[in-house]
């Protein structure tokens, strides 16, 4: 490490001749000089100078671009959760929605790409980069081709946000609405009604690219170090076993999404065959690996902090190599457990279910480790300064999110969980408390470094952490809260019963809280830039550095930095004794733990993927997931076409075989008092599912449980449970609570009811809207549009445009009457579907009176058909923006009547 | 890393070791899994689809607890 007459590190890493080229190429030469012209002319502003560290060596220079974009990122990224949580919690809340769904569903989305892959993913990279060099203490080479690779890296992100406009008018309706993770096909154009800009696929392709050239970099420099230090090393340290396994797992992993992106790339423009299903389970393997590529940040953090701060090697070096070769081993291969609803081969689902509960050895293997590397150590010795508060946050955190990750694995207890906002919980878990903890150690342990000075604040780091743990354990929790309840990932539209609310409410809260924590930390980093106590390391090793680097976040630090002698009295053998005996137990127990819940996972993979051999008198639904809505073709005592509509008697066993078109959909029933119903449908793929209906006639719903494009929140579907014989009042339906199923509608009498469209085109904020109830006889009730609820998110008025006042000039132009009509309609079940009772046109602005004299039995009110929508604001929808439109029904509901 | 060793300080010994204290951590974070996986008791098929996992995450945390307070220091 160069250091100054003062002391103060000049540059990060070792400097010298590098002799890539005995002559530059042209190129490079090019680059260089226009490097260095625009280098010498920022330095000139302090502001660049410092942020930047425009008079260091390129490599430090480098990190800090790629720890300032990570910041930016970030920045960003948490503006659309704050954006997507605002949103939400105003339906919630019954307040005005100020953004469009595509737009919500596009924050969403760049939310995790931003999180995931142009902050964590980055800085990951950056400090990876660094460290590597530093504690190897390597000579950087080819710095183009790093440069190549954070350009791609953010220039990915630019990609991926898809074009908007600026000019006539900012119109920022086009970014993508498809999740960070996108499942074939949806957004493909001539496969899906919803298509993002081909932008979408270029950006994963070309982040691909950046992150395998990061590892290449890194793999080079490896080699060359391995190569010249041959014989003289005899173990590499345990921190560089998992970087190690991180540059091996990114080309593993990026390989997939890249043939994923590419192959959705071809689909786009018409060429290649298509597999919906194969294409999933390929992007998979790129899902699951990159989750564990990020999971490695805090992996690396422990096998590299706790040993310094503990002033002691870790406990057993070959159960740290064991850890590093199953995590690298098995992380490839895990792609199907995030599809164990999809109907995949039982055996396939079974073997991931496997490996998977094999992947907690490492971690068993890794927390166990460096625990007992912390055993011996006195309490006078160890100091919690913010590096060390922040690696037991991720501990904890670690434990928090990894132990959950079992429940998940268990294919029979991921139909309760799958989708729901538990799984939100489970990964913000592991992102936040487990990820990003330990990803803020390792920066309050280097960012000096880059910077060349101390912390400026520790009072900041202090609130920095302790605002951070508040908001990220809370954040967590009401994720958990809510997934409890069955309510599933990305609702806009969900029940609004005092529990969910509640917990909505106090989700954005703690959402706020994470996000003001990290001010603490922007105003340390910046205060340090600019006022930060010059740092001196002459004489020190990396590890006193480390040491010196993180005391600088205590106010009071009184562990000296300096390293102890160590002797060791404890022999290896001993601790490798307890570390065997650990890992045998992990290994028995996981095993027990397959031997128990195999015949389930058998029966229920087996149940999805082929069809059951119903007893006599079952129900058979044919189901198409269409965006959005349920297309429900019913054979069996009961016969007929609905949609969205399901219709079955009391205690009838019913036989579902479903697809999908131009998305993967998810039929769900998430009863609480009854087995949950949850499969996965996609297109070109059948799934199946037998059931037994509930005993209890009623009005179960059963909400689309994979999101399909941006209008996803609306298509909730109706398990309609007729009487096994004559007429059944929902007395026992509403004393059961509807058998714990969170979305029912909620009941309301009929007669004198007065239902209100809200913003969404729902009646009442509920879809399906409320169910009445009355007695046979008149019937009388109201609906109402208000003309304020007609906006960009209703559905009902076919015009998107940016001109505020289209709708309504089209409602003006059009005598306030849209061209559908609204009614009540009998359920024939004898194969005539839905029966007209009355009906009239739909009008906006004045009540609609439904009047009619009706015998016992179920019928369906309002809209009773879905809306072909076309969304196109301003006209600017093309192939390269972007492009939707869908069938949507949500101004329904169900109609009970019974003496 | 923390393995080039020389002479230190000996400082005065007081209160909880780091060793406790991540301990601490392993079971509030452990005992949060296990609240999540348990919150689903009134599931029906939470006995034959849960539990055996559920159960093995205990006995799991209660080993890895007794293990480590069994095995020996890392001197």
């Amino acid at each position: 490490m160069g250091v100054s007459d003062a002391g103060t590190p000049k540059t990060v890493v070792a400097e010298g001749p590098v002799a890539v080229f005995e002559h530059p190429p042209a190129l490079i030469r090019f680059f260089d000089r226009t490097e260095e012209a625009i280098r010498s002319r920022l330095a000139k502003l302090s502001f660049f100078q410092r942020v930047f560290q425009l008079d260091r060596d390129w490599m430090t220079r480098i990190t800090m671009l790629m720890v300032v974009a990570s910041v930016f990122w970030g920045i960003v990224g948490a503006f659309d959760i704050f954006g997507f949580e605002t949103q939400v919690t105003a339906f919630a809340l019954g307040q005005s929605l100020h953004l469009s769904n595509q737009e919500i569903y596009s924050s969403l989305t760049l939310h995790g790409i931003r999180m995931l892959f142009g902050f964590a993913q980055q800085l990951e990279l950056a400090l990876f980069g660094i460290i590597f060099v530093t504690a190897f203490g390597l000579v950087p080479r080819h710095k183009w081709a790093y440069y190549l690779s954070v350009l791609l890296v953010n220039l990915s992100m630019v990609l991926m946000e898809g074009p908007f406009y600026l000019f006539p008018q900012f119109n920022d309706n086009y970014f993508p609405a498809l999740g960070w993770y996108f499942y074939s096909p949806l957004g493909i154009r001539g496969l899906s009604s919803y298509v993002a800009s081909p932008l979408w696929y270029l950006g994963w392709i070309a982040l691909s690219v950046g992150v395998v050239i990061w590892a290449a970099w890194m793999l080079i420099h490896f080699l060359d170090w391995w190569r010249s230090h041959r014989g003289q090393v005899r173990r590499i340290p345990p921190f560089a076993l998992f970087v190690l396994a991180t540059v091996i797992l990114i080309p593993l992993s990026y390989a997939t999404v890249l043939a994923s992106s590419a192959w959705d790339l071809f689909n786009y423009f018409g060429v290649g065959p298509v597999d919906p299903l194969a294409n999933q389970v390929l992007f998979w393997f790129f899902g699951h690996g990159v989750v564990y590529i990020l999971f490695l940040i805090p992996i690396t953090a422990f096998y590299f902090l706790v040993p310094i701060f503990a002033k002691r090697p870790i406990y057993s070096y070959r159960a740290a190599f064991a850890a590093a070769v199953v995590f690298t081993v098995l992380t490839p291969v895990l792609s199907i457990h995030h599809l164990y609803l999809t109907p995949v081969p039982p055996w396939s689902a079974w073997l991931t279910m496997a490996l998977t509960f094999f992947i907690i050895v490492p971690s068993a293997i890794t927390f166990f480790t460096v625990w007992m590397t912390t055993k011996g150590v006195k309490r006078g010795e160890w100091q919690w300064n913010a590096v060390t508060l922040f690696l037991i946050l991720s501990f904890a955190g670690t434990m928090a999110g990894g132990l959950t990750g079992p429940d998940n694995n268990t294919l029979a207890f991921d139909i309760d969980l799958h989708n729901t906002m538990f799984i939100v919980s489970h990964f913000h878990a592991i992102a936040l408390l487990s990820i990003a903890a330990g990803g803020f150690a390792v920066v309050y342990a280097a960012f000096p470094l880059l910077a060349g000075r101390l912390w400026y604040s520790p009072r900041l780091a202090r609130a920095h952490f302790v605002s951070t743990t508040i908001g990220w354990s809370g954040l967590v929790l009401f994720m958990d809260l809510l997934g409890s309840d069955g309510i599933l990932r990305r609702s806009l539209i969900f029940p609004l019963t005092n529990a969910v609310v509640s917990d909505q409410v106090w989700l954005l809260v703690f959402t706020v809280i994470s996000i003001g924590a990290q001010l603490f930390f922007v105003a340390n980093v910046l205060l340090t830039l600019f006022k930060g106590e010059l740092l001196t390391v002459q004489g020190l090793s990396l590890d006193e550095i480390i040491r010196k680097l993180a005391q600088s976040t205590h106010p009071k630090p009184t562990v000296p930095i300096s390293n102890r002698k160590f002797e060791r009295s404890v022999p290896r053998a001993r601790r490798e004794r307890a570390e065997r005996t650990w890992i045998t137990v992990v290994v028995v127990l996981i095993l027990g733990v397959l031997v128990a819940t195999s015949p389930l996972t058998v029966s229920d993979s087996t149940s999805i993927g082929t069809p059951s051999d119903p007893p006599a008198g079952s129900e058979y639904f044919s189901l198409v997931n269409y965006q959005y809505y349920w297309g429900v073709q019913e054979s069996g005592p009961i016969h007929g076409s609905f949609s969205d509509v399901m219709v079955v008697r009391a205690g009838q066993w019913v036989a579902v075989n479903a697809t999908a078109q131009g998305a993967t959909g998810g039929f769900y029933l998430p009863f609480r008092n009854l087995p949950t119903v949850d499969i996965q449908v996609i297109p070109d793929a059948m799934s199946y599912w037998l059931f037994q209906a509930p005993s209890v006639p009623g009005v179960y719903a059963a909400p689309d449980s994979e999101y399909n494009g941006p209008w996803f929140g609306q298509d909730v579907a109706a398990l309609v449970v007729l009487p096994a014989t004559g007429s059944s009042s929902l007395a026992q339906y509403q004393s059961n609570g509807g058998e714990g199923d969170i979305y029912n509608p909620p009941v309301l009498g009929a007669n004198g009811a007065f239902l209100i469209v809200d913003q969404e085109g729902l009646f009442d904020n509920s879809v399906p809207g409320p169910t009445l109830t009355a007695s046979p006889g008149p019937v009388t009730f109201q609906y109402y549009i208000p003309t304020s609820s007609i906006g960009v998110d209703s559905y009902l008025v076919n015009v998107t445009s940016n001109d505020p006042n289209g709708q309504l000039n089209y409602l003006a132009a059009h005598n306030y009457t849209l061209p559908y009509r609204v009614g009540i309609y009998a359920i024939n079940t004898t194969g005539g579907g839905l029966v007209p009772v009355t009906t009239m046109p739909l009008r906006v602005g004045s009540p609609m009176n439904e009047t009619a004299t009706l015998a016992a039995g179920v019928y369906v009110y309002g809209l009773v058909s879905p809306i072909p929508y076309v969304y196109n604001p301003a006209g600017e929808s093309t192939w390269m923006t972007g492009s939707e439109q869908g069938d949507i029904m949500g101004m329904w509901g169900i109609l009970w009547v019974s003496s | 890393m923390g393995e080039f060793m020389s002479a230190g300080v000996e400082t005065v010994e007081r209160g909880v070791t780091p060793f406790v204290w991540l301990g601490v951590a392993i079971i509030v974070g452990a005992a949060y899994a296990l609240f999540m996986g348990l919150s689903y008791y009134n599931t029906p098929t939470f006995t034959t689809a849960a539990l055996p996992t559920i159960a093995g995450v205990v006995v799991a945390l209660v080993a890895f607890l007794v293990i480590g307070a069994w095995a020996p220091p890392n001197e």
